[in-house]
């Protein structure tokens, strides 16, 4: 399961699985977003490229309005999916847990 | 382990409930265990969407083979259908570039041991190796 939260300051808090399974629920919620929005992926353990399909596709919708995805406190597994998918090259993340 | 699936996306839980499942039953630890589902999950999905119909089950199997986990899946009575031999995707490539076909696959590759296909009686046969960590 993911569970996806928005904060009152617009920070989206994200914990569980972004799977295939997922998509859908995410869509709704990222498609929604207009303006840099902090991702927290605190509590987030396992992302695939569903999961990668959907930040990207939100990252290339804000590129185009001049605003940003800002992806903070990944763990190390989380991390190495971004690395290997060469996805620290597309989007800001911030190091540290 | 080895238990079959129905070739659809709506069987994604159930194939997580069994590698997880199958994973704590080989003390596989965390970077193993996600490897595991990675792999599953991107081969899994890949059949749903690209290799549809013949006997529309998916049989999966996770054993122990030393100090490593050996992963198959099996898709019946359909055509070749090679993942292994999906051309690269650029990752070096802008935001405005890239594309998330094929990343499934790249990721796959870079995460287990080893990634091979065979057709045999016209079953696409998957096989990954990962090490026991």
């Amino acid at each position: 399961m993911l569970a996806i939260v928005v904060k009152d300051d617009g920070e989206v808090v994200l914990s569980g699985r972004f799977d295939a399974s997922q998509v859908e629920s995410a869509d709704a919620v990222f498609d929604r977003l207009a303006t840099t929005t902090r991702v927290n992926f605190r509590d987030l353990d396992y992302i695939s490229s569903a999961g990668l399909g959907v930040l990207l596709k939100t990252q290339k919708r804000l590129s185009g309005l001049g605003h940003n995805l800002i992806l903070t406190h990944m763990n190390k597994l989380v991390r190495d999916v971004f690395r290997i998918a060469r996805f620290d090259l597309v989007f800001r993340i911030e190091e540290g847990t | 382990m080895k238990r079959r699936f129905t070739k659809t996306s709506g069987s994604i839980a159930d194939v997580f409930a069994f590698v997880d499942e199958s994973l704590a039953a080989q003390n596989a630890g965390p970077s193993t265990a996600y490897a595991v589902n990675l792999a599953v999950e991107e081969l899994f999905t890949n059949m749903v969407k690209y290799s549809p119909g013949g006997k529309n089950e998916v049989t999966i199997g996770i054993e122990k083979n030393g100090d490593r986990l050996v992963v198959t899946l099996v898709d019946e009575d359909v055509e070749p259908f090679d993942m292994t031999s999906r051309a690269e995707v650029d990752t070096s490539k802008r935001l405005e570039e890239r594309k998330i076909g094929g990343l499934g696959i790249h990721l796959v590759k870079q995460m287990v041991d080893e990634f091979h296909y065979r057709y045999e009686n016209r079953s696409s046969i998957i096989t990954i190796t990962k090490k026991l960590e």
